[in-house]
């Protein structure tokens, strides 16, 4: 799972994990993140600092 | 005199009579001689050295922002910079490691991707770059005559192509005459971040209302858009390099804008007003003295 606020890097990102055959699920900013996480219960997390609404250190 | 008795190393600014002001330094002393008072004054002329005070305080000012600007920068650029590199750099190996395997319209995606922050990046240089020139007093007001109508539309269209046509821009022009005495380059950026501005910080599709009217001697022009508008708070540091408001969320800038529009305008003798309200949007007033006549003699030297 992605959470990163800018939305070609994430797209990015995305795209990347994709064509390495993972399956990865996104979110814009930390809130939707922590939300995303306790709905989809991802493997790993790749999270952003600086985002708004709730920043990476919020999100941990 | 009578009742301080003696004046010591007093500065004093007196005008001579052809109303030039002059500063002198006076001292006075009360005496008596043979019984009678009289008083024994001494003044210099310290007009030069006042000048040359002042150029000093000028230019350390001058240096103090500079240094300023360069310890923001490099704070800037670890913020601002990384963003678009990270994307160019990420498309540019999906590209090379994906090809084959990427759908076409995906590609084209990745390129413009390239492209629009390399943009995005070569944007943010020339904004420091013009602002550290202006800082060092490298970038002159050279006012030349200019079309202020047919310079207008050329920015809109400009600015219009830049954003990819985000939002309507209004333009009108009442009663500006053909003839403007104006620094076109000046003038450029003067516009170009004020209406850059107004469409980033609105929603798409929303209009912005770009006017120019001549009233007396100056052109006012006035920028206005209905966007996120700049908080209070935000508003003391308006000015302020690198700094940008808190409700801008992820649209990119420098921080640079609107300094930037208020250096060329003061070069231009002009004057910028900020109107602006959270959720309501805001409107920039810039008042240009470019229809003066013997314009650009004392101005910005």
């Amino acid at each position: 799972m992605i959470i990163e606020d800018e939305p070609e890097m994430k797209r990015n990102i995305t795209t990347l994990l994709r064509y390495h055959d993972y399956e990865p699920i996104a979110a814009a900013n930390g809130r939707d993140g922590v939300q995303a996480a306790r709905r989809e219960k991802p493997d790993v997390i790749l999270c952003d600092v600086m985002m708004p609404e709730l920043d990476g250190y919020g999100v941990l | 005199m009578r009742a301080l008795g003696s004046i010591r190393q007093r500065e004093c600014r007196w005008k001579n009579r052809d109303g030039d002001a002059f500063t002198i330094l006076l001292s006075a002393e009360t005496i008596k001689l043979n019984d009678t008072m009289h008083i024994l004054s001494m003044a210099m002329d310290i007009t030069q050295r006042k000048r040359a005070e002042e150029e000093l305080v000028k230019t350390l000012e001058r240096e103090k922002e500079l240094s300023q600007l360069k310890s923001n920068f490099v704070s800037m650029v670890s913020h601002e910079f990384r963003t678009p590199l990270g994307i160019i750099q990420s498309s540019a190996e999906l590209l090379s490691d994906f090809h084959e395997k990427m759908p076409p319209d995906e590609r084209e995606e990745q390129l413009k991707s390239i492209t629009r922050n390399t943009r995005r990046m070569a944007g943010m240089m020339e904004e420091v770059l013009v602002l550290s020139r202006l800082g060092a007093g490298k970038l002159e007001f050279q006012p030349a005559p200019l079309d202020l109508n047919g310079f207008c539309r050329r920015v809109v269209d400009e600015v219009l192509s830049a954003t990819s046509r985000q939002c309507v821009i209004e333009l009108s022009l009442k009663s500006v005459p053909v003839e403007a005495n104006a620094d076109e380059r000046l003038l450029g950026h003067i516009f170009t971040n004020l209406l850059s501005n107004a469409v980033k910080y609105s929603e798409p599709g929303a209009k912005v209302h770009f006017a120019v009217e001549r009233d007396g001697t100056d052109a006012v022009c006035v920028c206005r858009d209905r966007g996120i508008g700049i908080s209070d708070a935000d508003q003391q540091q308006l000015f302020e390099a690198f700094h940008r408001g808190s409700n801008v969320g992820t649209r990119p800038g420098t921080g640079l804008g609107l300094l930037l529009v208020k250096r060329c305008t003061e070069l231009h003798g002009g004057q910028v007003q900020v109107e602006t309200k959270v959720g309501e949007g805001t409107t920039v007033i810039v008042r240009l003295p470019v229809f003066a006549t013997n314009y650009g003699k004392d101005i910005g030297h």
